[in-house]
């Protein structure tokens, strides 16, 4: 009978004793090194529950994890990703058998039964040459089929042949094993059946020595073992840590809606005067499991509206920065946290390269636009836009440290209500041009108004946004519907502010809205900006201000639907819809826009190449909308080219910033197609009633 | 070195201003008041000048309780003191009592520069920066665009018709700002959380060793006699440019039988 590796003797030790030894080794260094990178995960930052729903979290890590949900989106590397994962799945139980093997030679693992056994033995000699496969397939794509969003990266080869030679080696192993056995006269029916693949790797080994295969057998299994306790413990240095904080950071995602950003306790932030994020490890202990999380893949950067504009903000390039701001300090970081030592840690952290002016730039921190295409692209739970916003807080709260422009649209918001810097008295007057009253709540009181229409800033001051305001208006009075305004009790939500960092402001605006509504008993609002949607329907909860909100398209549909509007009057015009990312992607309404497109007669819709969750950004988001745009090309008229290219009569949007950026982009290119709000084709498809 | 700088705290200039009742005096009702862009100028130089060389900056105003509101935000911009000399009780106060009533208080405090903008923008009439400078008996320089810091006084470069005037002066002097000389700062939340925990000291016309019948009632010697809103302007008309000859044709039509300005 063959001996197995761990039942020779080395140098006159037993084979057990040496692997228990390795074993231990690459246990205690990988146990080591694991409890360092969960200290640095929890120092600093400040304490975030994520337990809460654990079957949501348990599917959403099965969803996105274990049945890799976006990971098709790129096919190729969809499918050389699912052989190495896969490989994984099915090769930990081997790796488990073999280690097994190592300690209690000529023992198997006790806990399974019998019979299981041969059917894994197949699958796992399947699954060797599928993941061996699957690192060609990457190191083809990486090396020959070569895409924008990956860079060279040693790490990546080097772990790719790694896995590559964890299989050869296992191969190698169990075909010199089954050679050796043969020449011992045993039958290789069974084998030949159950491990196919490695069975006929074997009979080309038969005409080796018997001591030739079991060099190469002892040789190929210390060295497959060997190579996965390096592999373990390099996991944690290298941009493949993924392998293990993937599934944990799937787990730990953010369920709460999207658009929603966190709030923090003013007061309390005061009493140690910290508002926002300067430091690396002063990021939450989820938002650098998102840096530990990161492999590189570039998925973010291949869509990011303000990387493919040439502006230095790239998803990617910033959570690497972030990583390698976190990980550069991360001794000093752990010790100084445990106060220990002679201030040496301290003295290193004081002297440190600077997280923003070092490690990223301020010009990255302002480029983002919040469209939240990186997150949607990320296939592994990361988010970037909680970070950026983390970053401005302190830029605005601590330093007052921001783009000039953007002090006009502060000023604006804290005294007149808006950013446009208009007089808040005039923000009802854009009702005056419309052939019946549209009253206040304080003029119609609560228990005549069905719906409260929150017109925000652009709808009540700017020109276009003025006039689909009145679309909206026409709509719901020609529904029936009991609807009021807010008048000049109405100010700006704050989202902008919001975004640029400024939560002191935001707060302010939240709290004076939330209570004005609260004052009328207001229970429903709609509203066409999908910025006030936004921060409506998913912040004000945490301002005690819950109502249903819902956006213009939304109720409109609806009311076509319920046959409370008809929509009669059509141009015959080809259309393409521009989904806008606080509609879209930040909150997940993109049917209603199209339902009424499709309703109004004559409108044909061509979709966009890159339209619903795939939506390109127009680049107003995250406050960029008051900021001057001056690195790289232009957002706005980057994505007006691709609408252009759609070669459709005129484009719809739903939201009064894409309007603005996309008429401007227009201009700018002497384009051709027109931007129409949804609501404005809706209402010029209204019956012409007489009188 | 000592800085005081006087501030107005006037209505938000995107305000929509209506008269009054009476027709002297402005509706007050959902006014948004705020520190007079012009003092916001004064204010900036102000604490340049402190952050660079040290030193101390006192906001200073004459007006009601509601003024505080603009005194927290110099205090939250970086000033170290507030100081407002109530207004209450003393009706209707013109520029020279102002100007008064700000130089009492100013002389018991120790000031290397007194600043403020060349003009608020509320019933100022622009003359308070050399009435101040007559009343503390110190230099004046005005409308100034720029400064320079030399031993024992500035540099400024001033605006006037048509050019500009560079004037040296000695310091303790008195400096009015005005647009163009700083980018006015926004105050750090940080800013306006210390600046809630800091106290404004209130002042009588008496602290300011000023009688009040000095500077009120029979004293004034500007009136209000009548406000009035300018017209409202006219909707704009929009000639269609589609073809230049006849766009110029009707332009000229309406310059000659509409407008009749030709």
């Amino acid at each position: 009978m063959t001996i197995t590796p761990a039942q020779a003797t080395y140098f006159g030790f037993s084979g057990t004793l040496v692997f228990a030894l390795l074993l231990l080794a690459a246990l205690v260094f990988f146990t080591y090194t694991a409890s360092r990178r969960i200290q640095l995960l929890t120092l600093g930052g400040a304490p975030e529950n994520r337990l809460d729903h654990p079957l949501a979290r348990l599917w959403h890590m099965v969803e996105y994890g274990l049945l890799q949900r976006k990971m098709f989106r790129d096919p190729y590397a969809g499918l050389y990703h699912a052989l190495i994962f896969g490989g994984f799945l099915v090769l930990s139980l081997r790796t488990l058998m073999l280690v097994f093997e190592g300690l209690f030679p000529g023992a198997g693992l006790p806990f399974l039964p019998a019979g299981f056994w041969e059917g894994y033995l197949l699958v796992k000699d399947l699954v060797l040459v599928t993941t061996l496969a699957g690192v060609v397939l990457a190191l083809a794509r990486r090396h020959v089929a070569k895409k924008e969003r990956l860079d060279p990266s040693f790490d990546a080869d080097l772990i790719l042949l790694l896995i590559g030679f964890l299989m050869v080696t296992d191969l190698g192993a169990g075909a010199a094993k089954m050679a050796l056995d043969a020449t011992k006269g045993a039958a290789l029916t069974g084998s030949a059946l159950w491990e196919p693949l490695t069975y006929s790797l074997s009979k080309n080994l038969f005409s080796l020595s018997p001591s030739s295969l079991q060099s190469i057998y002892f040789g190929c299994w210390w060295a497959h073992l060997a190579a996965i306790f390096v592999f373990a413990n390099y996991l944690p240095f290298a941009k493949h840590f993924h392998v293990i904080t993937a599934l944990p950071n799937l787990f730990f995602a953010k369920l709460e809606p999207a658009g929603k950003m966190a709030t923090f306790d003013i007061e309390k932030a005061a009493e140690v005067e910290k508002f926002g994020v300067s430091k690396v490890e002063g990021f939450t202990w989820k938002q650098k499991l998102d840096m530990f999380t990161c492999t590189e893949c570039g998925r973010c950067r291949e869509v990011c509206p303000t990387h493919l504009t040439g502006k230095p903000l790239s998803p990617k390039g910033f959570m690497v920065d972030l990583r390698n701001a976190l990980y550069a300090d991360a001794d000093a970081l752990i010790d100084a946290d445990a106060g220990r030592g002679d201030g040496s840690a301290e003295a290193k952290l004081a002297a440190r390269r600077p997280l923003i002016g070092g490690w990223i730039d301020e010009e990255t921190i302002w480029a983002c636009t919040t469209c939240r295409y990186c997150e949607h692209a990320c296939p592994v739970g990361i988010t970037f836009v909680d970070k950026i916003t983390d970053l401005r807080r302190h830029l605005v709260l601590e330093k007052s440290a921001f783009p000039k422009e953007a002090q006009t649209a502060f000023n604006g918001m804290e005294r007149q209500g808006n950013p446009w810097n208009l007089a808040a008295s005039d923000r009802g007057a854009w009702t005056k041009d419309l052939p019946f009253p549209v009253l206040t709540m304080a003029e119609a009181g609560r228990a005549n108004v069905e719906v409260l229409f929150w017109v925000g800033c652009a709808g009540s001051y700017e020109e276009r946004g003025k006039r689909v305001s009145q679309a909206l208006a026409r709509l719901l009075h020609e529904a029936g519907v009991t609807f009021a305004i807010l008048g000049s009790e109405e100010t700006c939500t704050g989202d902008a502010a919001r975004r640029l960092g400024n939560e002191y402001l935001f707060q302010t605006l939240a709290q004076q809205n939330v209570e004005t509504m609260k004052g009328y008993g207001v229970t429903k609002i709609v509203t066409n900006c999908p910025h006030c949607f936004n921060t409506l329907r998913n912040e004000y909860p945490d301002f005690g201000g819950t109502f249903e909100v819902m956006h213009g398209t939304e109720l409109v549909a609806r009311l076509v639907h319920e046959g409370r509007i008809h929509l009669v009057n059509g141009a015959s015009r080809s259309l393409s819809f521009h989904d806008p990312c606080y509609l879209g992607r930040h909150n997940g309404v993109y049917d209603a826009p199209r339902e009424l497109l499709n309703a109004i007669p004559g409108i044909a819709l061509k979709e966009l190449p890159r339209s619903r969750e795939n939506g390109m950004c127009c680049g107003a988001g995250g406050g960029r909308m008051w900021l001057d745009e001056t690195i790289g090309a232009r957002v706005n008229q980057a994505r007006f080219a691709e609408i252009e290219a759609n070669g459709t009569d005129a484009v719809g949007v739903s939201c009064p910033f894409c309007m603005v950026m996309l008429g401007n982009a227009k201009t700018e290119l002497s384009g051709k197609t027109e931007a129409f709000d949804v609501l404005e084709l809706a209402a010029q498809a209204l019956p012409v009633h007489p009188g | 070195m000592n800085h005081i700088v006087c501030i107005a705290h006037v209505p938000d200039t995107e305000t929509k201003i209506r008269i009054a009742a009476g027709g002297v005096s402005i509706d007050e009702a959902d006014v948004k008041w705020i520190v007079s862009p012009y003092d916001e100028y004064a204010l900036e130089e102000a604490l340049k000048t402190k952050e660079a060389k040290g030193g101390t900056v006192t906001a200073i105003t004459f007006g009601p309780a509601r003024a505080d509101t603009g005194l927290r935000e110099c205090l939250a911009r970086g000033a170290d003191d507030a100081i407002r000399i109530a207004s209450e009780g003393l009706g209707e106060v013109d520029s020279l009592g102002v100007a008064r009533l700000l130089a009492g208080v100013i002389k018991t405090l120790p000031h290397d520069v007194v600043w403020m903008g060349n003009k608020g923008v509320g019933t100022d009439a622009q003359v308070l920066v050399p009435m101040l400078a007559e009343l503390l008996d110190l230099p004046h320089v005005n409308l100034v665009t720029k400064l320079e810091w030399k031993d024992g006084g500035v540099l400024a470069r001033r605006e006037i018709e048509g050019a500009q005037e560079i004037v040296e002066m000695p310091l303790p002097g008195v400096i009015g700002a005005t647009k163009g000389l700083n980018e006015p700062r926004y105050a750090s939340l940080k800013g306006i959380m210390g600046a809630k925990k800091k106290t404004i000291a209130v002042k009588t016309p008496a602290d300011a060793g000023v009688d009040p019948a000095t500077v009120a009632g029979e004293a004034v010697h500007v009136r209000w006699t009548k406000l009035e809103l300018p017209p409202a302007r006219q909707a704009v008309k929009l000639i269609p440019a589609d073809d230049p000859a006849k766009a110029a044709t009707e332009l000229l039509r309406l310059l000659r039988d509409e407008a009749k300005v030709l």
